[in-house]
């Protein structure tokens, strides 16, 4: 049930269609009209929005040491020390942005496309890490 | 300009070594050294002070620096500044096969090169490609487009593949390669095969290889012939011999045959005595005595031991080719070398070739040279034992029994010499303590060369009888 603090959202009448013939076809989802199936909608987008920015601010946190790990093996110590200590200066608080700085030191070492599925595999990791907590 | 292969003998046969910024290409079945042979190129110009790059497609940087061999780890050791690596080996487990992708690998290795200005780069067994790339047509288009991007980096690449009947894996390497060699091992000798060389004048067929623990050596098929020395006289060094012999020459080959039990050793003692007791160095090369035995045997007929060098060789299993340049490197500054008893190694299928070479270069280097070849009957034989020396020989002495007198006699017979007036006749000879003593001429006697003679004159009162 709504109050008297909630707000108008406008959705145009072919959604506001799509959804109605979405809530008739999963009853079992218990769906009671189409604002409640918005509002559950809407929610669960924020939290995967939520859990994205977790595993990224994750990601970005792990991604020196796993880089100094992954490149110790594939080019040896000394250049994986190189690129830990450039990636350690980024200073960048968004997990995103950051993300994309350490992809760029990367591209130096082994090019962009290594580059990214290092990174890739990074916040990979980091997903099969489960419980996102928030 | 050329990029060294690493192996000198190699760099010499091959016009000083690979083109620079040329794509090479090793391949040969498990086991062969491919990728030793790739570690040795770029070790050695690493020692040159190039910075050089090692590509790992299969196995890990970690497996591979253990796996080598001591002396190679040691040299690796230090150059470690000049020697980078990149290990897809032990990067595909984490990033899984998407990092076999061309672009990946051509994006890492040029990165690579530009950072630490790479003059040579090993790619090391391109097979994973074909985890990536499904269809073999993908990855002859990712092997092409590799050499095109490394060839414009204006690096010298060397890259290997396993040999699957008798071509590179994929087909294409070959075509795509400026250079191709093939390495063969056999469970007893190593061969390496040069098929393409762009831009030299290579020597081709199969030359020796072998892996040795600090280094790779070759050891070509042919040898580059040095130009005719002067003109010397030479002789046997056996009293009597020499004047019935006529005139050797510096260079020359005499070729020595006989049943066993002849003395054919002993005339090689002699002949090598002879030029230690002049001071010159001689060398006494042996497939069949022991060289304590021989030495003692030197000992004992006077001779300058310490002008004097003896070499034992193994005839079994033993590589022929690495042969020809060992005897090379002992028979510099030498005068004579005899080469015991080479009727134990004909049956080696490259026997010919190496007999032929071996005598051309000691001919070329004026070297004169004894070989003694034993030849299986005791009685009556009628051959020299082997075309592959007779035809190279300059004198040819044949050692035989006789039964003379109920007793088993010892004859040579000179059956070619470059003095037309060499003695023609049969000569007894005997062996004393101090070696070789030629008795003289049988006279009288016909049916030496059977073993079985009879006297000339019993013939003439038989033939008289007869007639009365």
């Amino acid at each position: 049930m709504g109050t008297s603090d909630d707000k108008m959202v406008r959705v145009p009448k072919d959604m506001y269609d799509a959804i109605g013939e979405i809530i008739k076809k999963y009853p079992q989802y218990g769906w009671k009209g189409p604002s409640e199936f918005v509002r559950d909608a809407v929610r669960r987008y924020v939290d995967e929005l939520r859990r994205r920015e977790i595993i990224l601010k994750r990601a970005a946190e792990a991604m020196p040491g796993r880089v100094k790990d992954i490149l110790s093996r594939f080019m040896g110590p000394e250049e994986a020390s190189e690129a830990y200590e450039e990636i350690k200066k980024i200073n960048e608080r968004d997990a995103d942005k950051f993300i994309q700085e350490a992809v760029k030191v990367l591209k130096k070492y082994v090019g962009e496309a290594l580059a990214e599925i290092i990174a890739r595999r990074i916040v990979e990791e980091r997903i099969n890490e489960g419980e996102y907590r928030y | 300009m050329r990029a060294s292969t690493g192996i000198k003998n190699l760099d010499e046969i091959v016009n000083g070594g690979y083109l620079e910024r040329s794509f090479n290409l090793v391949y040969g079945a498990g086991g062969t050294g491919k990728t030793l042979f790739t570690m040795n190129f770029l070790l050695s110009g690493a020692e040159r002070g190039e910075d050089v790059l090692y590509v790992s497609l299969e196995e890990s940087w970690d497996d591979i620096t253990h796996k080598i061999p001591e002396g190679m780890r040691q040299r690796l050791s230090k150059v470690k500044s000049k020697f980078h690596y990149l290990d897809f080996g032990s990067l595909r487990p984490i990033l899984g096969k998407e990092v076999l992708q061309a672009e990946v690998l051509i994006e890492a290795i040029t990165s690579s090169i530009m950072v630490h200005r790479v003059k040579l780069v090993g790619i090391d067994g391109i097979a994973p490609l074909s985890m990536f790339y499904e269809d073999s047509r993908r990855v002859r288009s990712a092997i092409f487009d590799l050499s095109q991007n490394l060839k414009s980096y204006g690096v010298t690449t060397v890259f290997t593949s396993e040999e699957v009947n008798g071509l590179s894996r994929y087909g294409v390497e070959e075509y795509v390669a400026d250079s191709v060699i093939r390495l063969v091992y056999d469970g007893r000798v190593r061969r390496l095969l040069i098929l393409k060389m762009r831009g030299a004048n290579f020597i081709g067929g199969a030359h020796g290889f072998e892996i040795l623990n600090n280094r790779l050596e070759v050891y070509p098929r042919r040898m580059a012939l040095k130009a005719h020395r002067e003109i010397t006289a030479e002789g046997l060094d056996i009293p009597k011999l020499d004047v019935m012999m006529g005139e050797i020459y510096g260079g020359d080959v005499v070729l020595i045959t006989g049943p066993p039990g002849t003395g054919k050793s002993i005339f090689g003692l002699h002949f090598i005595k002879g030029a230690c007791d002049r001071n010159d160095r001689a060398v006494f090369i042996s497939f069949e005595s022991d060289v304590p035995k021989m030495k003692r045997k030197m000992k004992e007929m006077g001779g300058n031991m310490e002008r004097c060098s003896f070499f034992y060789v193994d005839p079994v299993g033993i590589d022929l080719y690495k042969l020809l340049w060992k005897v090379k490197g002992v028979t510099e500054n030498t005068k004579r070398v005899v080469i015991q008893g080479v009727n134990t190694i004909a049956r080696n299928p490259e026997y010919h070739e190496f007999i032929h070479e071996l005598l051309q270069y000691l001919k070329r280097s004026g070297i004169t040279t004894m070989i003694t070849y034993t030849i299986p009957q005791i009685i009556s034989n009628n051959t020299l034992g082997d075309d592959s020396v007779a035809y190279l020989a300059d004198d040819i002495i044949n050692l035989r029994f006789a039964e003379i007198n109920g007793e088993l006699k010892k004859i040579l017979v000179i059956i070619k010499s470059h003095a037309p007036t060499h003695d023609r006749g049969l000569i007894e000879y005997r062996i004393g303590r101090r070696g070789i003593v030629i008795v003289g001429r049988i006279e009288e006697m016909e049916g030496v060369m059977s073993g079985t003679p009879t006297r000339q004159v019993e013939i003439k009162k038989r033939v008289e009888k007869f007639f009365k």
